[in-house]
């Protein structure tokens, strides 16, 4: 599960606001939140880089990768 | 978003895509355009087989119409397939906020409007061209107009309705 949403909602910005930071469909970000599509390492990036985080924050899952 | 190829844009423009497709999207697109491919590559070569039966056994006159119809009616139906892949999928929607409406509808009109004029400009044309090609004598395009007028309407309502219909107003979600 990753921490789009999260991030997403702490920085108080919509799906469609982020979408359009990034230049993708809304429902590209809302499948994403949902883990129902695994974005390329570019869209990964642009989408920590919006977020002001990193890509270990964002999709590194610790607990479930051991 | 990576700089939109010229082949790109003209798929888009092929399938009335308004909006640049993202990486998901455009995955969804090759992969749809992939099985319309392959489904008519396969009925194509099918019916192509049957028509060499046909036209080996049955008339060859009937073998003759047999096939350029029965192909028309694949890309029709591949047609249909693609559309509603693709609308399943929203690609063709335009997402916009609550506030954003009245600047959408105006976009609307502007495009309605361009495509109004370029039917209407057809239309004449067409009309005074085909006119003249029949009477095989030269004839004056402005008396065409009415003729360019019903077409213009027809292009620039079909082109409103065709948008406001995919417009789509998405709720905030902060």
């Amino acid at each position: 599960m990753n921490r789009v949403r999260e991030y997403r909602k702490q920085q108080q910005i919509s799906q469609m606001e982020l979408a359009r930071r990034i230049g993708v469909a809304r429902q590209t970000i809302n499948l994403i939140e949902n883990d129902k599509y695994n974005p390329s390492l570019e869209l990964c990036l642009n989408l920590a880089h919006a977020l002001g985080t990193d890509l270990n924050t964002l999709f590194w899952d610790g607990d479930e990768a051991r | 978003m990576r700089r939109e190829s010229l082949w790109l844009r003209f798929v888009r423009y092929w399938y009335g895509i308004d909006s640049k497709l993202d990486e998901r999207q455009l995955a969804e697109v090759e992969r749809i355009g992939n099985n319309a491919y392959v489904i008519s590559g396969v009925v194509e070569l099918i019916l192509l087989v049957i028509t060499l039966i046909m036209a080996l056994t049955v008339k060859s006159e009937i073998a003759l119409w047999f096939l350029p119809l029965t192909i028309a009616v694949t890309m029709l139906l591949m047609s249909i397939y693609t559309y509603l892949a693709m609308r399943k999928l929203k690609i063709f929607s335009i997402e916009i906020t609550a506030d954003e409406r009245p600047k959408a509808i105006r976009r609307i009109w502007i495009k309605a409007t361009v495509a109004g004029i370029i039917g209407a400009v057809f239309g004449t044309l067409g009309s005074a061209l085909g006119t003249s090609s029949v009477q095989n004598s030269l004839v004056n395009v402005l008396d065409f107009w009415p003729q360019g007028l019903w077409l213009g309407v027809c292009c620039g309502a079909g082109s409103a309705m065709g948008r406001v219909q995919r417009l789509k107003v998405v709720k905030e979600d902060k």
